[in-house]
């Protein structure tokens, strides 16, 4: 029997969150997010805080972000927002397809939020976009968004894999396109 | 594409100038008993069908993400063959082979727009097999050094994928016919004579390299040299 | 009763232990520095659900679904995992208890997240002690043989979270479109573990394929599965530099069937398993329609600007073992 010799693995820090989604979801682009969020923030991680629900049942993360920028509504200039699973002493309670932060990371997050309540991530980490430096040290948005077209109109068809048009945005153009379809009509 | 192989060998007999005479094979291939043979095999391509890369939709029914359609692509090869006589116009032999056909996939109609490509690699047939030579019993002339025939036969096949990891095995069966043609007749001599041979068949193979239950079916052309003893 | 037991559970894609050939993402955990694949060590696996039901859906029908989607994954004939009813509890399935509970959970703050699974892991031997699935009862769920219009189908989507408590990740064969007006939705999928759920009313679901029997049978080979079938690997390169997370599917000429798996390293390394004997077509493309965290964290290191591609050599997979090296070389958009 011909195997290869060596098993190939790849393993992640204890800090990020399980990458390999255990969800089902319903896919939301980028005109629905910005269209059903209260809030969409870009801003710097502060800090990551696990912490029991309130009921006890379970640990939810609650993330500090330090505000560069608001692309929809206005929340302050520091918030904090809640992410399920997390690490809390001995015990670790992982929602596969949770998003992960780390302290220092620069992120866009589109944000929910029922009545006063603290608000939560829309659509798992579909509401998470990473803001990071790109080769030529230009900041890019992470990962390629499907955006419809600057008018507003979605270009419907398949989502065509290797599709040229479909890159990483750099950080203004996102946002640019972001502030469009948030304050577009219904 | 067994009318072709007929037909050509009709062409091929028609073109010889054979006039009425006896109603048997040349006179130098009587005498000799035995036939070793060597010589090229030319093998057509063989269609192993289409098959379609499918997803299911949510109604349950099939959104195609690209197609695939396969063959084994013709390919020349070598021959050898034993014969016996049986009878004045029969002879039976034994035949093996090893040609190198390429197994070609051509896919195309990528759902996302790739670009069509077709991924080869080439096999190692070898066959072995068995099979009878009638001798048309058409009146020649005296001293004439072409015989036609009809053959038929059949045998073992096998074939290797590229690095040698994955051996598929199955049967052939062949009909065709063509013309042997004496070089040099030798009849007080221990070599009888020496000729070539052309002839034509229809090659079908079942399992081996196969993609359904099916039979599948090429062209064929073989091309010798032949010693009689 | 919640067990005292540190409960880690590292994000890893792990390409087996023995076995290197994957058919696609698995979980991994660390544990004492050694890396291991998250999978029961015993079987039957016992599992609770919970007594809630929702509108339109008892848990009496909870169970009966989700049995039909556990006896699935047990009947695949080249995987000896099982599964076992333990019975009702009125625990749900967010609480680490140590009883793997399926039930319903209303969370609207997961306003897109049809179910979810989750995991405890015993942080000194690496067992996997409770893994839990909720569904969301903020969305209307389905039990009827033949679906209802615009209510989620609980069977599949339990088919396809069963999947993930077992240990299996997502596969990527599938293809998605966007709609007039806003959303995306499922043209097609070829694995029930792909992360987008068809729309509701479809019970396309149901039926695992060619991707998720590879799976499971990978990680719980029975029978002949390692002698009977083979593997694909080999390296995925653009302009000569390997690259990570790109999509690998080996398509069987003979018999139509896809299975994928993902580069999963920095030398673009991958392998495919489960696959039967004979040619393969490969098909090589980036995952970046929006979902790459559905497969990968740290979404920046997954290299999704090259083009789809095919592979122009047939690749032969031989019989209980692997095809040897493949290099699959895609250009830039």
């Amino acid at each position: 029997m011909t195997t290869k010799s060596e098993s190939l693995f790849l393993f992640l820090s204890l800090l990020l969150a399980v990458p390999a989604g255990a969800t089902t979801i319903i896919p939301a682009d980028l005109d629905e997010l910005s269209r059903d969020a209260r809030a969409i923030v870009r801003g710097r991680v502060a800090a990551v805080d696990p912490q029991w629900t309130e009921d006890r049942g379970t640990i939810e993360t609650m993330v500090t972000l330090e505000v560069e920028s608001y692309l929809k509504g206005d929340l302050g200039p520091t918030l904090r927002f809640r992410v399920p699973g997390g690490e809390l002493g001995r015990f670790r309670s992982i929602v596969v397809g949770a998003p992960a932060f780390a302290v220092d990371q620069r992120v866009v997050v589109f944000l929910g939020a029922r009545g006063p309540s603290i608000p939560y991530v829309l659509g798992l980490s579909q509401g998470v976009f990473r803001v990071v430096r790109a080769d030529n040290a230009a900041w890019i948005v992470t990962p390629p968004a499907i955006l419809p077209a600057v008018t507003g109109t979605v270009a419907a068809g398949p989502v065509v894999r290797g599709d040229p048009s479909r890159r990483a945005l750099p950080l203004a153009d996102f946002e640019q396109r972001v502030r469009a379809l948030a304050g577009g009509p219904r | 594409m067994f009318a072709w192989a007929a037909g050509m060998a009709l062409v091929i007999v028609s073109a010889l100038d054979v006039p009425a005479a006896r109603a048997q094979s040349p006179a130098a291939l009587q005498r000799g008993r035995f036939e070793v043979a060597l010589g090229s095999l030319w093998i057509g391509q063989q269609a192993l069908g289409s098959r379609d890369a499918n997803e299911t939709t949510s109604a349950g029914s099939s959104l195609k993400l690209f197609g695939a359609s396969s063959d084994l692509a013709g390919a020349a090869g070598l021959e050898g063959r034993v014969g016996v006589r049986l009878r004045g116009s029969l002879e039976a032999e034994v035949e093996a082979s090893y040609a190198r056909p390429p197994l070609r996939i051509a896919i195309s109609n990528d759902f996302e727009s790739a670009a069509p490509a077709t991924a080869t690699e080439t096999i190692q047939q070898f066959t072995i097999g068995a099979g009878v030579v009638w001798y048309l019993p058409y009146r020649v002339r005296r001293g004439t050094r072409v015989a036609p025939f009809m053959m038929a036969g059949g045998g073992y096949l096998r074939q290797l994928h590229e690095a040698a990891i994955l051996l598929e095995t199955g049967r052939f069966y062949q009909f065709g016919g063509g013309v042997k043609y004496l070089l040099v007749s030798r009849p007080t001599k221990p070599l009888k004579g020496v000729g070539a041979r052309l002839d034509v068949r229809a090659l079908v193979r079942s399992k081996g390299i196969a993609f359904d239950a099916g039979h599948y079916t090429s062209p064929a052309i073989g091309v010798s040299l032949f010693v009689r003893f | 009763m919640k067990r005292s037991l540190a409960m880690v559970l590292v994000a890893s894609m792990v390409f087996g232990s023995a076995q290197p050939a994957l058919a696609y993402l698995k979980f991994g955990v660390t544990v004492g520095g050694a890396q291991m694949t998250l999978k029961w060590a015993q079987t039957p696996v016992r599992y609770f659900v919970t007594d809630q039901g929702v509108t339109g859906v008892s848990a009496t029908d909870l169970q009966a679904a989700a049995g039909r989607a556990f006896a699935a994954w047990q009947a695949v004939p080249t995987a000896s995992i099982a599964y076992q009813f333990a019975g009702f509890t009125a625990a749900t399935p967010d609480r680490d208890d140590g009883l793997s509970t399926l039930g319903f959970r209303s969370r609207p703050e997961l306003d897109r997240v049809l179910a979810a699974t989750s995991f405890v892991v015993d942080a000194a031997t690496g067992a996997l002690v409770e893994a839990d699935i909720f569904f969301n009862s903020a969305f209307p769920w389905s039990v009827a043989p033949a679906g209802e219009a615009n209510r989620y189908d609980l069977e599949s989507i339990a088919l396809h979270e069963i999947g993930h408590l077992s240990g299996l990740g997502h596969s990527a064969l599938g293809e998605t479109e966007l709609r007039e007006g806003g959303g995306r939705r499922v043209l097609g999928a070829e694995a029930v573990m792909f992360p987008i759920a068809f729309a509701a009313g479809s019970i396309a679901g149901r039926t695992l394929r060619a991707d998720d029997i590879a799976g499971i049978s990978d990680l719980y080979p029975d029978g002949d599965f390692n002698q009977a079938l083979g593997s694909i690997s080999g390296r995925v390169t653009k302009d000569g530099q390997p690259i990570f997370g790109a999509h690998v599917v080996a398509f069987d000429v003979a018999r139509g069937s896809m299975v994928g798996t993902f580069s999963l390293n920095a030398q673009g390394d991958f392998s495919v398993g489960g696959l039967s004997p004979g040619p393969h077509a490969l098909r090589v493309e980036p995952i970046d329609d929006a979902d790459v965290e559905s497969f990968f964290e740290a979404a920046r290191t997954v290299d999704v600007d090259f083009r789809v591609a095919f592979v122009d050599r047939v690749v032969i997979v031989p019989r209980g073992g692997d095809s040897g090296e493949v290099t699959v070389k895609v250009v830039r958009k």
